[in-house]
């Protein structure tokens, strides 16, 4: 569990790469040959399920007609969600509802949480952004065979193509479709990291260039640190919203089966 | 890079189960429902609300068609009954006008006839005056008893009758 500290601490020699470092916080058996220790993802993971779970507790209590603030942002959250599915699936994906609302505000959070000082983002981790894309490829693979049965198949069969090409375009849309969880994992992991990355780039030559005396040329890095992080905000919304949406296209097509 | 140190995968698939699956229980069974609820409760509601605006809308107008058209009608009766009126006065006043007319002509013809013979009258006194006044002439002059009917004569050729 323990990863590397090296060059962890003082001025120039900042490791942006040490804020993704998994590292236990209290130990617990390995259960089924899987470790189950509680570590600084793990408290951030259960601190954004917390934060969701009081924030929308505390909006679903109020049941007035005309909505309070924190009613208000809790029915917005849920209409901002209904809508996507309404308009990407129609009135019958609101049966996956329920799912896809938890994994919006789950990866928003997430996002967002990582965004403080201190924190640990979650959602910078492949393996993290990796098992919700493929619960994703699941959830549509199987919604796809239990609506169409061996006709799902279709789906990898473009239509009016000449039969010439059919195996070529056939061997495409397989791999095309095989590679959406890999797709979607980085997208989200490499917008996470990246950016936190580059936060703590621009962080580690303001702090060094202020330690070295040289204040007039930190202000520079400083202002782009100012920049990014506003900018690292929109991302963190944005690649939720993207995710989401995905998810919300790729079950469209397993219900509907239209190109 | 720590995300491709495999060691941590365990824990963090574990976690995340476990955070995801618990999230995924409470929104879907506590919290969805009650804010879709009261949603729905909200529409509803709004959906209520408009029909009955509507109904009251077509209501309100109905009474106005209803009012207009019973103001068109006392107009027109108003019309007809001032006509009615207008034509009865006409007649009316047509019938004084001829009865006055009838009455002033009576009137007029009594006056003439009466001027008529009080000229008669005035003329035959005339004439005996004249006869009279010839009788003394020709007395004066010498003539006695002068001749009744040539004096008659001389005095319807003065009369030109």
């Amino acid at each position: 569990m323990a990863g590397k500290t090296t060059n962890a601490e003082g001025g120039a020699g900042i490791d942006p790469m040490h804020q993704f470092e998994v590292h236990s916080l209290f130990d617990l058996p390995t259960i089924a040959g899987i470790d189950t220790s509680f570590t600084n993802s793990s408290l951030w993971m259960v601190i954004a399920v917390s934060l969701i779970t009081v924030f929308m507790t505390a909006a679903s209590r109020g049941t007035s007609l005309v909505p309070g603030r924190l009613q208000l942002m809790g029915e917005m959250a849920y209409s901002f969600v209904a809508n996507m599915i309404k308009e990407n699936i129609g009135t019958e994906g609101m049966r996956f509802f329920p799912f896809i609302f938890s994994l919006f505000m789950f990866i928003l959070f997430c996002n967002m949480l990582g965004m403080l000082p201190y924190s640990f983002t979650v959602t910078s981790h492949l393996i993290v952004t990796f098992a919700l894309a493929a619960t994703v490829f699941t959830l549509v693979t199987l919604v796809g065979f239990a609506r169409h049965g061996i006709g799902f198949l279709k789906l990898f069969v473009p239509s009016g193509i000449p039969v010439v090409l059919l195996p070529l375009l056939v061997v495409i849309e397989l791999i095309s479709y095989l590679t959406r969880p890999v797709s979607l994992s980085v997208r989200l992991f490499g917008n996470m990291m990246a950016g936190h990355t580059m936060l703590k780039i621009f962080g580690g030559f303001v702090v060094g260039l202020g330690s070295a005396g040289l204040i007039p040329l930190a202000i520079a890095p400083f202002a782009l640190m100012v920049a990014f992080t506003g900018l690292e905000l929109l991302i963190a919304g944005l690649q939720a919203y993207v995710f989401t949406i995905l998810t919300c296209i790729y079950l469209n097509e397993a219900i509907h089966m239209d190109h | 890079m720590p995300q491709l140190d495999p060691s941590t995968f365990g824990s963090q698939l574990f976690w995340l189960a476990v955070s995801f699956v618990t999230l995924y229980v409470v929104l879907s069974v506590l919290v969805l429902p009650r804010i879709g609820a009261t949603m729905a409760k909200r529409s509803d509601q709004l959906d209520g609300d408009l029909a009955e605006a509507e109904a009251l809308r077509a209501k309100a107008e109905a009474a106005l068609e209803a009012y207009e058209e019973a103001l068109a009608q006392a107009r027109t009766k108003a019309l007809v009954v001032a006509q009615t009126m207008r034509a009865e006065v006409q007649a009316e006043t047509a019938r004084q006008k001829a009865e006055l007319d009838a009455k002033l002509a009576e009137e007029a013809a009594a006056a003439d006839s009466r001027l008529a013979a009080t000229r008669e009258a005035a003329l035959a006194g005339l004439r005996d005056a004249a006869k009279e006044i010839i009788g003394d002439v020709m007395v004066s002059i010498g003539v006695d008893q002068a001749d009744d009917k040539s004096v008659d004569a001389a005095l319807d050729a003065a009369s030109g009758r």
